[in-house]
């Protein structure tokens, strides 16, 4: 079916006029337009607007004292105008709204909100309008409309009128498609489409680094990087862990009953800011056993951020799950039970660590200690430790001195399997702050 | 367990790894992208303009092709986009500020020679020094001696005339026919060759006898004797032929309204007294209008006499506190040194380094011209443009009065003209930057008013060229010590403080507001100086000078009110730059200074949060705001309370509330234009689009002195461009109700015409 008239006439009106419409049509184009206006009896408009948020109007201060040659009349003027702060006219931050000039820029996980106005332009009724707005993304085609049916007449003079919200969830090039179908009095079928196409942005950049622990929690450092033109709040960045990890979100100081953020009193990024957050994970106690044995690639979980900018304009983005490579632990593994995070020098101090076999077999382990510069070890080198079954660990207190003061490494274990005559190094299981108890003393 | 431990075989995992989002599946490799634009959302440091001046990068529009007709029809993306590509990138910077044309300068500079001449009596004391290096004085080049007065206070006659001006005199539109020796040439034949008296002047100087209308003007911006400083710029009037148009620049010195002195009434009656003395030059006065046919600016004479009598010694006694305290300022060292040279007489003003000095000249030609009338004519024709009429330099009197008078209907291109040729005939016309000058009070309060407007009208560029060579407004030459004999005993600042702060809030306009915060700190410096030295009981400048302890006070109120003026202007600044924690804790810390604007500024720092997007602190201070007002009395109806609510709703994508809670502000306060407007803008993103139009185009209609303000007229017109095809015949009728109320200065950008 044709629905097309060929002296169809469309009428853009589009609240966003700038020279841009202009170098669009060419000449030829205008004057088709203005040549079908005067001929044509049949038209509507259809007129689009973005609908972000109001801005507030700023207005510019230019003061002078009474005795300055205008006297009174700067001071007159801003008291008039009613853009300025009635009390408080040198503040420059008014509160009259003014609506959105331009499209502006529209990121990812933000609210595309579009008010759509088709009006009847002609002198006599038209019938059954159905107006579709779809968007068209480099994947799919959305509807938006809030009904899909028609409207049995359209006076002239009035207008149909929808405002159609969208969560942005995809990067790149969207068209907004705006179909308007009608029928004259004349019985005629008319359609006209109006084509809107707009980028949308990548609004953050998250950069995360893991850190395992030696107790088998996973400390996740995310780097947050605001890539837009404008201020954003940071109103929640939170980690939703896997099933099998609690988390403790470590931003913020407690200090007394609130925990102070820690980035300060202001909670926004400027543009190109980065900031960092931390994350603690823990495994659940039932994965918490099997945590020596997990290996190869683990879900942590992902990240939910929310923002806002200019007068609480919405935007959210959740990461995919992340994923980290568990830390291979070899076939034996030494963690550490206990250990003093400050030690006397040359004073001898307890460790405690715990020996896991992660591997398939049994192993006969001999332990070695050997000395380095600054860490002696005290009891007998080269003792067995006995038989280990695949799984099963065992505690093992020892006893050490540091003769350098300072922050020292915990260096120079070594195990050996005596079934395979395989040795196991354990260098910098830990530090461990080295003082000089005399000068505490003095002091 | 305290210790990290990373394990000894170190994790494969490459240390930080790239997330990817949810649907981040398209490869935007080949995609460029669009450097973002400065963002829609609003900054303090956009001005309106700024953002209509934004080009859209993004949005296109096409129209389907005629056979397309399957609305069904996917159409391919790439087809879609590939036209569209170009468009995309366009330049989008649109220089603000044109400059007058070259080739219209040299034109510029003709007409602009005054025009203006002064004679000066003998009684004055001569203090112009021929310079080496003086133009010669062409044929046809005007005269422009300056005839100043001096500083001074008349409380009596203050009293008399509280308002500083008779509004009345204003009004007559052509001169009186009973003004002297004017009155035997028409103003028909005279029409645009002959000086004509302006019409409150002529009728001030009409009638010799009658001493109080004259001195009544001169209150207005002087309150005692005249001085005549000619300046070593101008010519003189002995070698420059007969004055061919004498105009009557009543550049009164000191703007001094309040402070109490000694003087008497009686200075004022002696100047007036010679008024005949006028006749004299007059005869020649129509020769020159015919010699200068082309001239258009008719001037009005004016002679102006001076009182002699008073000696130096009198006139320093007279040196009214007030003047003390408003003209103190701290010198740099240099400057210091200087002055006390020329203080010590061990200083040659002749000899002077050149490049210490501030020579200033105006710097661009005639800003005449009305935006709004060229759109009448390019929308409405000829015909309908001509029943615009607005006031030009040529319809006021040459005068300060004048000048006012343009100020206040809103001319401010006519009134910055108006300016120029003040300046000009005190030698500080076109092209003379940099040539030897001397200031007096009102040449630097006239380039005030000059900068002041340029600024308003957003023409900063303009402005930054004529604040040039001033430099850091220090310069010797801006201080009255440097004119030992026109100010005897006067000491301070010629430049007065609004202008530095205007000096130091121009750069940020321009891009440069570190430069803006650099001036704005040393002026904060200064004015704690000031007022630590006026707490330990000394004068402003740190001498030992007594002061009375009520000008103690009244000295320190100023003080402080200069020095919060210094911190709006700092957080104003820092706002633009978008550094919200400085800029709010300075405005929190205004709030001391200015303890009445408490609730004002309160509801202020929560706007700033809510612009940030950090509703729940701009929440805690709408609380705190709606505490003081209840601690006032206010209760939580005040207007300001509930306009803090209205815009936490609209903050929560509540609209609707909103609009109630701006339509609540109504019912308190019918008038509220701030209320009224932001309704409207509710019902639109409510989807009422009609209703919204319809308040807003009554509002227009029926209070227009309220609502033709840029804010609500851009409203209006952008929902005119979303209504209908017909918009530009509605933004029309709203161009033909500007056209009745506004001035020359009306920023035409907001129809949205062109």
């Amino acid at each position: 079916m044709k629905l097309v008239c060929v002296q169809r006439y469309l009428v853009i009106t589009f609240h966003r006029i700038t020279q841009f419409d202009r170098t669009l049509w060419n000449d030829d184009y205008v004057e088709y337009l203005f040549v079908s206006a005067k001929t044509q009896q049949w038209r509507n408009s259809i007129g689009l607007m973005r609908l972000t948020k109001p801005t507030l109007f700023t207005n510019m201060p230019v003061t002078c004292e009474d005795r300055d040659l205008p006297g009174d009349l700067f001071g007159r003027l801003m008291k008039e105008d009613p853009s300025t702060i009635k009390g408080a006219e040198t503040l420059m931050l008014g509160e009259m709204l003014t609506l959105p000039q331009n499209f502006g820029n529209i990121f990812l996980g933000e609210t595309f909100s579009s008010y759509i106005s088709v009006h009847n332009d002609s002198i006599q009724v038209v019938k059954d309008i159905l107006v579709k707005a779809d968007l068209q993304t480099s994947s799919q085609r959305l509807n938006l409309s809030a009904s899909n049916n028609a409207v049995t007449e359209l006076k002239p003079e009035c207008c149909i009128d929808d405002v159609i919200h969208h969560e942005v969830k995809e990067i790149g090039t969207h068209i907004l498609v705006c179909a308007v179908s009608y029928t004259t009095q004349a019985g005629e079928k008319l359609y006209f489409r109006k084509f809107f196409k707009f980028q949308v942005l990548k609004p953050l950049d998250v950069k995360t680094k893991f850190y395992n622990a030696e107790t088998d929690e996973v400390f996740l450092e995310a780097q947050i990087q605001n890539i837009t033109t404008s201020p954003m709040f940071m109103e929640k960045v939170s980690l939703e862990p896997s099933m099998m990890y609690n988390v403790t979100e470590l931003n913020t100081v407690d200090t007394g009953d609130e925990g102070t953020s820690t980035f300060g009193k202001m909670s926004y990024l400027q543009p190109m800011d980065t900031r960092q957050y931390l994350y603690c994970l823990k495994p659940k106690p039932e994965f918490a056993e099997k945590a020596g044995v997990i290996k190869g690639v683990t879900v942590i979980g992902k990240l939910d951020i929310v923002w806002k900018t200019n007068l609480g304009e919405r935007g959210r983005l959740q990461t995919s799950q992340l994923q980290r490579m568990a830390p291979g632990y070899g076939d034996v593994r030494l963690s550490l039970e206990m250990i003093p995070d400050t030690v006397n020098l040359e004073e001898p101090f307890d460790i405690t660590c715990k020996i896991t076999n992660c591997s398939e077999r049994t192993m006969d382990l001999v332990l070695e200690m050997c000395n380095t510069r600054s860490i002696h070890w005290c009891g007998v080198s080269g003792r067995q430790l006995g038989k280990v079954s695949p799984s099963a660990s065992l505690t093992l207190p020892l006893k050490l001195l540091s003769s350098v003061q300072g922050l020292q490494s915990i260096s120079g274990l070594r195990l050996t399997d005596t079934f395979l005559k395989r040795t196991y190094e354990y260098d910098d299981i830990a530090q461990v702050c080295v003082v000089c108890p005399y000068m505490s003393r003095e002091t | 367990i305290e210790a990290l431990m990373s394990p000894h075989p170190v994790s494969t995992l490459p240390p930080s790894s790239n997330v990817l989002f949810q649907e981040e599946s398209i490869d935007l490799g080949g995609e460029s992208f669009i450097t973002p634009q400065e963002d829609s959302h609003s900054t303090p440091s956009e001005s309106l303009m700024d953002k209509l001046n934004d080009q859209m990068m993004e949005s296109v529009m096409i129209s389907d092709s005629p056979n397309n007709s399957e609305e069904d029809d996917v159409v391919p993306m790439d087809n879609l986009l590939e036209h569209f590509e170009e468009q995309v990138e366009e330049p989008t910077t649109q220089p603000v500020v044109k400059d007058a044309s070259l080739e219209e300068k040299k034109q510029a500079v003709e007409e602009k020679q005054v025009i203006v001449a002064f004679s000066v009596p003998a009684v004055t004391p001569e203090v112009r020094t021929p310079s080496p290096g003086r133009p010669k004085p062409q044929t046809g080049e005007p005269i422009p001696v300056c005839t100043i007065f001096s500083q001074g206070s008349q409380p009596k006659v203050q009293a008399l005339v509280p308002d500083g001006f008779q509004p009345t005199l204003i009004k007559s539109p052509s001169f009186s026919s009973g003004s002297g020796g004017g009155t035997d040439i028409t103003p028909s034949k005279l029409a645009p060759l002959v000086c004509q008296p302006s019409p409150s002047l002529s009728k001030f100087f009409t009638d010799s006898g009658h001493v109080n209308p004259a001195t009544d003007f001169f209150d207005s911006f002087t309150t005692s004797s005249f001085i005549s400083v000619s300046n070593p710029n101008a010519e003189s009037p002995e070698s420059a032929a007969p004055p061919e148009h004498q105009l009557s620049v009543p550049s009164g010195s000191s703007l001094s309204t309040s402070g109490p002195t000694e003087s008497s009434t009686a200075t004022h009656s002696s100047p007036f007294g010679p008024a005949q003395v006028e006749a004299t030059p007059r005869p020649p006065q129509q020769a020159a209008a015919e010699s200068a046919p082309a001239r258009p600016q008719p001037f009005a004479q004016l002679q102006v006499v001076f009182s002699g009598g008073d000696d130096p010694f009198a006139k320093a006694l007279n040196m009214s506190e007030a003047d003390k305290r408003y003209d103190a300022w701290l010198p740099s060292e240099v400057t210091r040194k200087v002055l006390v040279s020329v203080a010590t007489q061990q200083y040659s003003q002749v000899l002077g380094e050149r490049e210490r000095l501030a020579m200033p000249g105006l710097k661009f030609d005639n800003l005449q011209g009305d935006a709004v009338k060229d759109l009448m004519v390019r929308f409405m024709g000829e015909q309908a443009a001509l029943k615009r009429q607005v006031l030009t330099a040529d319809a006021v009197g040459q005068s300060f009065l004048g000048l006012k008078q343009l100020i206040s209907t809103k001319n401010w291109r006519a009134a910055v003209d108006l300016t120029g040729r003040l300046l000009t005939a005190h030698g500080q016309g076109y092209g003379k930057a940099g040539q030897p000058t001397s200031h007096t009070t009102d040449s630097l309060q006239l380039w005030f008013v000059r900068l002041a407007l340029l600024t308003k009208l957003s023409l900063f560029q303009n402005a930054e060229m004529e604040l040039e060579p001033f430099g850091n407004l220090d310069h010797p030459d801006l201080y009255y010590e440097y004119y030992p004999a026109i100010y005897p005993g006067r000491r301070g600042s010629m430049v007065p403080f609004s202008m530095r702060v205007l000096h130091a809030e121009l750069p940020q306009y321009l891009g440069k507001p570190q430069e803006s915060l650099d001036r704005l700190h040393s002026m904060r410096t200064v004015c704690q100086t000031i007022l630590k030295n006026l707490e330990q009981g000394l004068a402003e400048d740190g001498s030992m000078i007594s002061l009375t302890q009520e000008n103690r006070q009244a000295s320190l109120q100023l003080w402080r009110s200069r020095l919060s003026r210094v911190m709006y202007s700092m957080a104003n600044c820092l706002l633009m730059m978008k550094d919200y924690v400085l800029a709010v804790e300075i405005y929190h810390s205004i709030i001391q200074y200015e303890p009445q604007q408490r609730l004002q500024l309160l509801s202020g720092i929560g706007r700033i949060f809510l612009q940030i997007g950090d509703v729940k602190t701009a929440d805690k201070y709408f609380q705190d705001v709606e505490k003081a007002s209840l601690e006032k009395g206010r209760g939580p109806t005040d207007t300001c309370v509930l306009m803090n609510r209205a815009f936490v709703y609209l903050s929560q994508n509540n609209y609707s509330e909103a609009h109630s809670a701006f339509t609540d502000v109504l019912k308190i306060d019918s008038k509220n234009p701030v209320a009224n407007n932001n309704a409207a803008v509710c019902l639109l993103y409510l989807g009422r689009l009609k209703e919204s139009l319809r308040q807003l185009e009554g509002l227009v209609q029926q209070d227009p002195a309220l609502y033709l303000h840029e804010s609500v007229l851009f409203n209006l017109t952008t929902m005119y461009e979303l209504e209908s095809s017909r918009s530009t015949q509605k933004k029309q009728a709203l161009l033909e109700s500007v056209a009745c109320r506004e001035g020359d200065s009306f920023n035409t950008q907001c129809l949205k015409l062109v």
